[in-house]
């Protein structure tokens, strides 16, 4: 069985898989983080380690996450191009929910795009397709050198 | 001798002649002759006599005479003085007449005026009535208005402390909804340590499930609460909003019904005034009628003065007539006398 994060946008479905998931926190002040890609909502620090945080709406939807108290960042362990992982927040809107899935009922999507080649394989529930996130795909090699400068290393 | 005696005797019989025909003159009015007197015997005094009864006479005649001019002139005057007088009567009969008409008109008038007068009041009192009434009304009304405008303002009190309460009830829902908003966090967290604790988290995930479970259960439960709420206190915030207005109007509508209450005030002293002094007017009128039929009467009396007037002028002018006619009578018997051929002044018509 597969864990999945389960998330809103725009009244859609996305699941994130739970394995990488170090926690999730509730809204944090965040400092903004000047000429970095829109996306980057800001950087925060978790317990002595600054960690830059990834509006998922703004990444997909292109339009940025309302602060609502179900709005709450997910703190990953992302896996850089380097082979290493860095801790990584990603805000999302409504994550209320984990959910236990078999991973032989994935589904490869219909189509994938260049723009958005982290929208991997979807899986049919009661309450409508989820879309998994493909984490490694989230943020081109390019972006990831520019966020991930002062190390910031998972043990 | 008895020549002389004839002569003699024919002498005497002469001088009586020229006596009695002289007496004949006189007999017949002259009054003109001239008597010469000579001195001697009987026949001589008894012209002398006759002389002297002439000469008298002619005074007497001649004073008459000049008398009679007088009386004339007097009747005449008389009889002008009845004249004017009938005149002056006749016109003081038309304009008694005239005035007595204006008096009965005046009296008319007053008497109309009387009947108006006693309707303007019977409609003034009415009126008052009416308005007095009307103040009642208003008075009671105002009474009324003053009435809801304090359970307008205890309304709205209440209205706010429902609105507090229901604002009290809104932090504590948000509490209950931030600690179940907390748990459903905790529940998350947990479901993510046992999935990495593997087979040894498998109780742990079913547990973090179940807390999930509850918290999202209350986290609806709570949500419909807020909204309830949020209904109650939008609810209350125009009720207290309409009550204000509502408060507002009856504000306003008992200051419309103060005022009218003043100007109903106003009417009623004014009309009270009016009909104060309606007494003084009639019986002003009253007494201007009485005046008016007392000039009447007085005029009546007046009339039948004026009436006796003319008859008594009529009868003095018959007696002036009369007059006039025995001066004729009286001034062609005196004609008859003749005086002095010159100064004889013609005989006067019986009228002038």
């Amino acid at each position: 069985m597969m864990l999945l994060i389960v998330f809103q946008l725009d009244g859609h479905l996305y699941g994130l898989e739970g394995a990488p998931a170090e926690r999730i926190i509730p809204l944090v002040a965040l400092r903004p983080a000047p000429h970095a890609p829109e996306y980057v909502r800001g950087i925060f620090n978790l317990r002595g380690r600054v960690v830059p945080v990834i509006d998922m709406c703004r990444l997909i939807a292109g339009h940025p996450a309302r602060e609502v108290m179900s709005t709450r960042i997910i703190v990953v362990s992302f896996p850089c191009a380097d082979h290493r992982t860095r801790l990584l927040g990603l805000m999302a809107e409504s994550v209320l929910e984990v959910r236990a899935v078999d991973p032989e009922r994935l589904e490869e999507p219909v189509l994938r795009t260049s723009g958005a080649p982290y929208l991997g394989p979807v899986i049919k529930e009661p309450a409508g397709l989820i879309q998994i996130v493909e984490l490694p795909h989230l943020i081109p090699e390019k972006v990831q050198r520019t966020l991930f400068t002062a190390g910031g290393e998972t043990q | 001798m008895i020549w002389l005696l004839v002569e003699l005797a024919n002498g005497l019989s002469d001088r009586i002649r020229t006596a009695a025909e002289l007496a004949r003159e006189v007999a017949d009015g002259d009054l003109t002759a001239q008597v010469g007197v000579e001195a001697g015997d009987e026949s001589s005094r008894l012209k002398q006599a006759i002389r002297d009864m002439i000469l008298s006479l002619r005074g007497l005649v001649g004073r008459v005479k000049r008398s009679s001019v007088g009386l004339i002139s007097a009747s005449n005057d008389i009889a002008a003085g009845v004249r004017q007088q009938e005149a002056a009567i006749k016109e003081f009969g038309a304009a008694t007449n005239e005035i007595h008409a204006g008096a009965r008109q005046i009296a008319g008038t007053s008497r109309e005026l009387l009947n108006t007068m006693t309707d303007l009041n019977d409609v003034a009192e009415s009126t008052a009535d009416l308005a007095f009434k009307g103040r009642d009304g208003l008075t009671r009304m105002a009474g009324i208005m003053e009435q809801l405008s304090g359970s307008t303002a205890s309304i709205s009190t209440r209205l706010a402390a429902i609105s507090d309460k229901a604002a009290n009830i809104n932090v504590v829902v948000t509490t209950i909804i931030k600690v179940a908003d907390e748990t459903n966090l905790l529940s998350l967290n947990a479901a993510i340590e046992a999935e990495k604790a593997g087979e040894n988290g498998l109780g742990f995930s079913v547990v973090a499930r179940e807390i999930r479970r509850l918290a999202d259960q209350t986290a609806v439960a709570t949500l419909e609460i807020e909204s309830m709420v949020g209904e109650l206190q939008s609810a209350v915030t125009s009720g207290v909003t309409q009550m204000e207005e509502f408060s507002a109007e009856v504000g306003r509508a008992a200051a419309k019904v103060q005022r009218v209450g003043g100007q109903l005030e106003t009417i009623i002293n004014r009309i009270r005034e009016l009909t104060e002094r309606f007494p003084d007017v009639r019986q002003g009128m009253e007494s201007q009628a009485q005046g008016a039929r007392q000039i009447s009467d007085a005029l009546t009396g007046l009339s039948e003065a004026v009436r006796e007037t003319a008859r008594t002028l009529k009868d003095y002018r018959h007696a002036g007539e009369i007059l006039d006619k025995a001066v004729g009578e009286f001034r062609a018997e005196l004609a008859r006398f003749k005086v002095e051929e010159a100064k004889t002044p013609a005989p006067v018509a019986g009228d002038a």
